[in-house]
């Protein structure tokens, strides 16, 4: 059973709770999915024990220093590992920027609408004001999905020097 | 320069024209569009209405750049064809600029174009002005501190300008 308190939101068919290192095989089999490197970056993870570092010092980090993070995002009917839908604080970004990522497998069934829905409506229980996203100018799904969920195109950006561009999108103020 | 072929663009590569588009919005070194130019604004300068564009693709069909023809002006100047041009950050130094340049001077003779002007080639942007010229272009105006350039402040513009034709052969220019 998962504990009450790692819980965050549920929706009707979805489940978003805190990632724990024990998620290291889902996070490794979601970093290497053909989608999440094309649109996503490849974030050179091959093994367990370096998926398991990744979520240490990504999600679980981040949950500690700002109170949000990425969300761990499961099935309600049977538990099923999904993809992470949640909330990221960058350096690189002014805005806190909600952030999906949905095994291959698993899309195409409004999972990553229905969390994202939630994780709206949560950054504005959190009080914040203004939610960004970023997306690979490629990503055609991201960016329909992010108009649904209320986000409108900023400006093309990169993050940092030599980095590919990204599409900023943000949500209207208060939003 | 293997294998590149130029192809009408389609729909189906906006996505890669967009993200290149984006790469040279984020430098801010050739093109005037500022980094708000939307998604929608990009769809209808490169796929809009009248536009004719073109796809430089690798033998591997990755988009490497773009250009687009269009009439400079309406009506008394609708014999004087404009075109812009922007090849992948990833792809540049490798004569995919020539080749579509090449390319655009044939489109333009083909479909009746007497001459072919440009607007607004950055005056530090060597590699495109020792290009024009070895294509046939001529600087005819320098047009002062018009540009903004992101790292250099305000620099100079020049207009390009080639007769595509000898305009003893030019039709007549009776209504």
């Amino acid at each position: 059973m998962i504990p009450a308190m790692t819980e965050i939101l549920t929706t009707d068919r979805l489940r978003l709770r805190l990632v724990t290192e024990d998620d290291a095989p889902f996070y490794l089999a979601l970093a290497n999915d053909p989608a999440f490197i094309e649109h996503i970056g490849d974030r050179q993870l091959r093994t367990v024990e370096a998926a398991r570092r990744g979520l240490r010092d990504g999600p679980i980090a981040m949950q500690a220093r700002y109170g949000h993070s990425l969300y761990l995002v499961e099935r309600l009917d049977d538990g099923v590992q999904l993809g992470l839908s949640g909330l990221l604080k960058r350096d690189t970004l002014e805005h806190v920027d909600i952030g999906y990522a949905f095994l291959s497998e698993h899309r195409g069934r409004g999972y990553a609408f229905e969390a994202g829905q939630a994780v709206v409506r949560h950054a504005a229980a959190l009080g914040i004001r203004r939610l960004a996203a970023i997306t690979s100018p490629a990503n055609a799904a991201s960016i329909a999905l992010l108009q649904r969920l209320g986000l409108r195109f900023e400006r093309c950006a990169s993050l940092a020097p030599g980095q590919p561009p990204v599409n900023v999108y943000l949500a209207e103020p208060d939003g | 320069m293997r294998e590149i072929e130029i192809r009408p663009a389609a729909e189906a590569d906006f996505e890669a024209i967009w993200t290149i588009f984006c790469a040279h919005i984020v430098a801010g070194e050739s093109y005037v569009f500022g980094t708000a130019t939307s998604r929608e604004a990009g769809h209808h300068y490169w796929l809009g209405p009248g536009v004719r564009s073109f796809v430089a693709v690798s033998a591997a069909g990755r988009v490497l750049g773009m250009y687009r023809l269009v009439p400079n002006q309406v009506g008394r100047g609708h014999h004087v064809a404009n075109a812009s041009y922007m090849v992948s950050p990833s792809a540049q130094g490798a004569g995919i600029g020539r080749l579509m340049g090449e390319h655009s001077l044939d489109e333009a003779r083909s479909h009746g174009y007497l001459a072919m002007q440009f607007n607004h080639v950055v005056s530090t942007n060597a590699a495109a002005i020792g290009l024009w010229k070895k294509l046939g272009f001529s600087i005819v105006g320098t047009l002062p501190k018009a540009f903004r350039h992101k790292r250099l402040g305000y620099v100079d513009a020049y207009v390009m300008y080639q007769l595509l034709q000898d305009p003893d052969h030019w039709p007549t220019a009776d209504e």
